[in-house]
């Protein structure tokens, strides 16, 4: 009996207040967290960058009027378009970012304005615009790359008003402050409900179809069925993001919850403190 | 299958989509259709480009609020106990009853409530795939750590589809009642030096064995007991010449000692400690009665579980007896009161002498125990017996 009574651990009940205190107050799978697991998903998925890189370029030949828009006449829009469709997926939170991407990017937008002329006339001018625009890609990168998107949002808006020089500037600026506001606007709430970048690439394809309807009409006449290929292309690649999206939702998902907050419980495991614990079986 | 027996939902919640995500194709369909309004010749293309990602999103929406509304609650599969510390299977069986498109990628779970306790947040359960007129079943690991009573139920059941405005949870109210066991502790061998000299030898009135008892075990010899009960065989072996050992003896027809629970609240405000320790207590008297049973022992068993409510369970070593026991014990609260505590310590010493083991959560004894001739335990014993948490 006094050999039992030796063996208590005076310090034991002592902590006790102290262990009860400490309440559980920790989630173990907040917002933040499975936004993080589920980007993660989406940088894995090759897929999903490679759809992303076909929408872009089907927008990009839908506003181009499917080669339609002259490089030589309206320079500064082609060039816009051109850096819009490279810089804008990679600009995309899950798109890889290394230094391979950048020589691709270049590439891409020097091909994107160098061959559609092919078909209609190569010349300095076109070469030096291919050129401009792959060496822009190249060189800006990180946040500029923003800049780089807003400037061109700008540039495309703004050469629509170029009969009034003063309003041109300020069209520029206004298109390209909404586009930002818009941009953080959807990145505020993608962690939450990812299924927004949906919608959001829906409306980014019928601002793309409405800026060449405003601005490109004739051109566009001329090929309707190969524009209405183009939209159709990236449309259904929209719905395959949106498949791709709701994949690493599921994935990223907690596979088990505990209970909050802590409760008492009969324990001389103080690992954990939980009520419930509940896995996925 | 048959869709007979099968539980409608209660109600189809709805979450709609971001109002941002909504405003903005809004907007774009507007612009895209005015601007393209004065050609003629882009009609197609306008009407293509306006109509695929509305007819898109609508189809999504629709076909999410058709297949939670055509979902049925088939089965739960929810054990009636468990045992805290321990885990058990819960399987909930949905299925479809509609009749032409399947139901992807739905997502299942369930509430977990307990006391003040509820977990709402999921874990989600996916069901990839569920054919029209097929069920599927959701499983999940729940670990219970809290004795009581625990609810499950209601059940949810979401479905968005990529694209669609909203999320369609179908509900299934009702709730199943699980009854979770306290815990069992696993207690060191030396628990045994609990009963030296108690369960029988010292509250027994006659000295010699009477005809009915028998014979259950041998103890170090201790002044007063009769020199008739000397154990012969095992003195002569005993290293030390003066070192006796005596046997005992005991009467299957009587209890062979009572236990006690302390179930008064605190007088000094230490809720939370005390509720703590009553935790811990109880587990331990529920491994202390299963001890004694291995042992062959009946033990008497009381505690008071409310105002006027005094439990007095028989305890044989018997299976069904330790159920009503952790059945008592499961549901039991800080509700005793100190004057019912002390008349019961007192009725148990009289009946049974020294075989009297009283579990207190007070970290004293009070100067009234301490003149009993009994066992108390406080809350610093109870790690000293105690080697592990026996899940299962």
């Amino acid at each position: 009996m006094i050999d039992w009574f030796r063996r208590v651990d005076p310090s034991f009940y002592h902590k006790e207040p102290h262990v009860l205190r400490l309440q559980a107050q920790i989630d173990r799978y907040p917002d933040e967290a499975q936004a993080e697991v589920r980007l993660s998903v989406l940088t894995a998925d090759r897929m999903l960058h490679a759809v992303t890189t076909i929408v872009a370029l089907s927008a990009y030949a839908v506003a181009t009027g499917a080669g339609a828009l002259d490089p030589h006449a309206d320079p500064l829009t082609v060039w816009a378009l051109a850096v819009l469709a490279v810089a804008t997926p990679r600009a995309l939170p899950w798109s890889p970012r290394t230094e391979w991407t950048r020589w691709h990017d270049a590439l891409l937008g020097s091909v994107l304005i160098a061959i559609p002329a092919l078909w209609g006339r190569v010349d300095p001018p076109v070469l030096g615009l291919a050129l401009l625009a792959g060496s822009t890609l190249y060189v800006v990168r990180g946040r500029g790359r923003l800049a780089l998107l807003a400037v061109a949002v700008g540039v495309l808006f703004g050469v629509r008003a170029i009969a009034h020089p003063l309003l041109a500037p300020a069209v520029g600026i206004l298109a390209a402050g909404a586009a930002v506001l818009g941009v953080r606007a959807i990145a505020r709430v993608w962690g939450r409900r990812p299924q927004v970048v949906t919608w959001s690439a829906f409306a980014a394809l019928l601002v793309a179809c409405a800026y060449t309807f405003a601005g490109n009409a004739p051109a566009v006449a001329l090929r309707v069925p190969a524009a209405i290929v183009a939209i159709a292309v990236a449309y259904l690649g929209v719905c395959l993001i949106a498949g791709r999206i709701r994949r690493a939702e599921l994935i990223a998902r907690p596979e088990g919850v505990l209970s909050l907050p802590q409760s008492i419980v009969p324990l001389l495991d103080r690992s954990h403190h939980h009520a419930i614990i509940c896995w996925l079986g | 299958m048959n869709l007979g027996h099968m539980r409608r939902p209660s109600r189809i919640e709805v979450t709609v989509a971001p109002p941002i995500g909504i405003a903005m194709l809004g907007l774009a369909l507007v612009a895209a259709a005015i601007t393209g309004a004065p050609h003629p010749v882009l009609r197609p293309l306008v009407a293509f480009a306006v109509a695929f990602p509305l007819l898109w999103i609508a189809l999504a929406t629709t076909l999410s609020y058709r297949t939670a509304r055509a979902l049925r609650a088939a089965g739960v599969d929810v054990p009636v106990r468990t045992r805290a510390m321990g885990s058990f299977w819960l399987g909930f069986t949905v299925a479809h009853r509609g009749r032409v498109f399947p139901a992807i990628g739905i997502l299942t779970s369930a509430i977990l409530k307990t006391a003040d306790v509820v977990l709402d947040a999921g874990p989600w359960a996916e069901i990839p795939f569920l054919g029209a007129g097929r069920a599927a079943t959701s499983r999940w690991e729940v670990m219970v750590k809290r004795r009581g009573l625990l609810l499950v139920g209601p059940f949810r059941v979401a479905v968005e589809l990529p694209g669609s405005v909203i999320r369609a949870t179908a509900i299934f109210e009702g709730t199943h009642t699980v009854i979770v066991l306290p815990a069992v502790y696993h207690l060191e061998p030396f628990v045994d030096s609990l009963l030296a000299g108690r369960h029988v030898a010292v509250g027994r009135f006659q000295s010699l064995p009477a005809a009915t008892e028998e014979y259950v075990g041998a103890r170090e010899y201790r002044p007063g007991d009769s020199p008739k009960l000397i154990h012969r065989v095992l003195s002569l072996r005993s290293p030390d010449p003066y070192q006796f050992f005596v046997r005992e003896f005991r009467d299957p027809s009587r209890d062979d000692l009572s236990l006690v629970l302390d179930t008064a609240p605190p007088l000094d405000g230490e809720g939370a400690v005390h509720r703590y320790r009553l935790e811990k207590a109880i587990c331990f008297v529920a491994a202390l009665c299963r001890t004694f049973a291995e042992r062959r022992l009946t033990v008497r068993f009381v505690c008071q579980r409310g105002p006027r409510d005094l439990v007095t369970l028989r305890l044989r070593p018997r299976d069904v007896d330790l159920d009503r026991l952790e059945l008592e014990l499961a549901q039991l609260e800080l509700t005793g009161d100190r004057a019912v505590l002390r008349r019961v310590l007192l009725g148990e010493v009289r009946r049974h002498g020294a075989a009297v083991i009283f579990v207190s959560l007070r970290q004293r004894e009070a100067v009234e125990q301490q003149r009993l001739p009994m066992v108390t335990l406080t809350p610093d014993h109870v790690p000293v017996f105690t080697r592990e948490v026996v899940g299962q």
